[in-house]
């Protein structure tokens, strides 16, 4: 068995901390210069350094003919591709031009942005650390940004209006739109401008996830306890989605047995989601990165320009059950005149497809229009609008959030406008 | 009988031939230059007339659309918004049918004016059933008077026969009294024996009708 030869590293290398963790919720280092991977693998001889100096790397790899007389060269030596294999991937000066992205950050960083844990379960060289970051960084500008610019949102549609900028199923078609390809499968031979992940559901490490668990978590899938919206804003993840992974339930997992086009079905979702959460990952690894390697102001940026200027159409959020009593409440609950229904035109009433255009008035006030096919029709409709109205009230897309005051030099901080909540 | 047996094949002989009169094709009496002239309308007249005096307008015509949900009605914009507190604004984005002079205030409590002063110059009201001016004319015995008659006898004490005779809403008559247990499960099985006679094209009109209201909720229709 070959040695390492430690005459042969540099001072930098050695006095580098030799003798990393290998435990998984080792938070990130930057100072890292070199790194022993897992304990599986700590007799190799090659050394795989997540460093952004590029001539101590060829120092640490041996010469080629000593590779020759490795008994472990059959085996692949690492999971994923080598940090230094960034500098020559043309697929990643590719991805790191086309973000814009500053100069600060370093290929061999983006590298492992690419990298999913399910990939490579060494967290120094996976994007597990670096996702953590970035999701708390989408999700905190995101919400202020949502319910500044939107004060009166129902807490059900806060939750959909986040997933809807910031959640799994979004942040994958982000990096699609950014060209992320992915590699056929995990290895260390792959190309690193790819993204590497396995679609094995037990392969390697999941991403951590922010949020609270709660306490019945063990109960919720078997009895099926209620989660009421209101405990969903302290409790639970930022979606309004519960931390753990749901236990399937063993009849449901008898019924899937005796039926093989449901199962497969299930199976192709479940795929999709790993394939989803692999590649939203991606993105809030990259804003991780540019946090950590370029500062707060180059993150926010960049959050700004990638998931904050996405159009959502929040009006198609809303599903009303009783629009037209939830108005007369609101009105009485803000002191208006009840609201009544008025006929403001028609056409064909006594055809096939007659069109009524009917308004709520409260007062001399027009609060909402509607048209439908029947008069009463048209009157849902035309409340739906009128509390979509309130509800999507707006002071301006250019008001200031919190985290504006960040900034050195920033205006004071004038309060913005808060809503009592919603109707019922 | 026999006259209906007579004139069944006569009817459907005449039903043909004005089907087949209309199949015929006819010129129209109009030729292509005529149709193109009618066809041709001139523009609306704010486009051709320059404005008198002024050359500095905006010209805004707008097609017909739906007014869009994220325009804030004056009323539902909180006291600290811009749009209320500057005037010029307010008066941007006042109701047309708002008294001149007048800008709506959020706390207009008071609707002691008559129906007919308040509705003036306003579009008809539709005739929904609504709970603007509760009358508060029932009295505890009252009540106690319809749980009677309800627990007596709900197949004659219907939740329509009593709002007829207390003159109030039914949704106050089940308020006040639940029906009991075996009459209800009597007229589920009363609606599911009529439910069965139905045919295919009834049910599946029920049944879209039912998907109907769920897409309108959702803002899908």
């Amino acid at each position: 068995m070959k040695r390492l030869r430690t005459s042969r590293c540099s001072g930098q290398l050695l006095s580098a901390q030799t003798r990393a963790s290998s435990s998984c919720t080792k938070p990130i280092s930057l100072s890292l210069h070199r790194a022993t991977p897992a304990a599986t693998t700590h007799l190799r001889p090659s050394v795989r350094s997540q460093s952004t100096v590029a001539p101590a790397f060829e120092d640490a790899v041996p010469a080629a003919g000593e590779y020759h007389a490795d008994p472990f060269e059959s085996e692949p030596p690492y999971p994923s591709p080598l940090p230094e294999r960034a500098l020559s991937s043309p697929k990643l000066a590719a991805l790191h031009a086309r973000l814009s992205l500053p100069s600060k950050l370093p290929l061999q960083t983006l590298t492992r942005c690419l990298v999913d844990p399910s990939a490579d379960p060494n967290p120094h060289f996976n994007n597990a650390n670096l996702a953590l970051v970035g999701s708390s960084l989408l999700s905190y500008l995101t919400s202020e940004r949502l319910v500044v610019s939107y004060p009166r949102l129902p807490m059900a549609v806060l939750f959909e209006a986040m997933r809807a900028y910031a959640g799994p199923a979004a942040l994958a078609n982000v990096a699609r739109s950014w060209g992320i390809d992915q590699a056929a499968a995990p290895g260390p031979e792959v190309d690193p401008g790819l993204l590497q992940f396995s679609l094995d559901p037990a392969a390697g490490v999941r991403h951590t996830r922010w949020g609270y668990v709660r306490k019945e978590a063990a109960h919720l899938d078997k009895f099926r306890w209620r989660r009421g919206l209101s405990s969903r804003t302290v409790l639970d993840d930022e979606f309004g989605d519960t931390v753990h992974k749901p236990n399937p339930n063993p009849r449901e997992q008898e019924d899937l047995a005796a039926d093989p086009q449901r199962a497969a079905d299930l199976a192709a979702a479940e795929r999709q989601s790993l394939r989803d959460e692999a590649h939203a990952a991606v993105v809030r690894a990259v804003v991780g990165a540019l946090y950590i390697h370029a500062g707060r102001d180059a993150a926010h940026a960049f959050v700004r320009a990638h998931i904050l200027s996405r159009h959502v159409d929040l009006e198609r959020l809303f599903s009303f059950k009783l629009p037209t009593r939830e108005l007369a409440m609101l009105c009485a609950r803000e002191g208006f005149e009840p609201p009544v229904a008025r006929l403001l035109s028609e056409t064909g009433r006594r055809s096939r497809t007659p069109v009524f255009v009917v308004g709520i008035y409260s007062g001399r006030d027009l609060l909402g229009e509607g048209t439908g096919a029947s008069l009463d029709f048209a009157r849902q409709k035309a409340c739906m609008n009128a509390l979509k109205a309130w509800y999507l009230y707006s002071p301006g897309q250019n008001v200031r959030v919190p985290s504006d005051m960040l900034s050195e030099g920033a205006k004071k901080w004038e309060p913005v406008y808060v809503d009592i909540g919603e109707v019922i | 009988m026999e006259a209906r047996a007579l004139a069944r094949p006569a009817a459907s002989f005449l039903a043909n031939l004005s089907a087949h009169g209309t199949t015929v094709t006819r010129r129209s009496h109009q030729t292509f230059s005529r149709t193109k002239r009618a066809l041709n309308i001139a523009p609306h007249p704010a486009f051709t007339t320059s404005p008198a005096g002024n050359s500095n307008t905006i010209i805004f015509n707008p097609p017909a659309a739906e007014p869009s949900v994220h325009h804030t009605p004056q009323k539902f914009l909180p006291k600290s918004d811009p749009r209320r507190k500057h005037a010029d604004l307010a008066a941007l984005f006042a109701s047309p049918y708002a008294a001149p002079g007048t800008v709506p205030s959020s706390s207009s409590t008071t609707t002691t004016t008559t129906t007919a002063d308040a509705d003036a110059g306003l579009p008809p009201a539709l005739d929904f059933p609504s709970r603007n001016n509760p009358r508060y004319h029932l009295t505890r015995e009252d009540v106690a008077e319809i749980r009677r008659l309800r627990a007596e006898d709900p197949a004659r004490w219907s939740v329509n026969r009593l709002a007829k005779k207390f003159d109030c809403s039914e949704v106050f008559i089940t308020i006040c009294t639940p029906a009991p247990r075996d009459h209800k499960e009597n007229l589920e099985r009363k609606l599911e024996a009529v439910k069965r006679r139905w045919g295919a094209i009834r049910t599946k009109a029920r049944v879209e009708r039912a998907k109907r209201k769920d897409m309108l909720f959702r803002g899908e229709l």
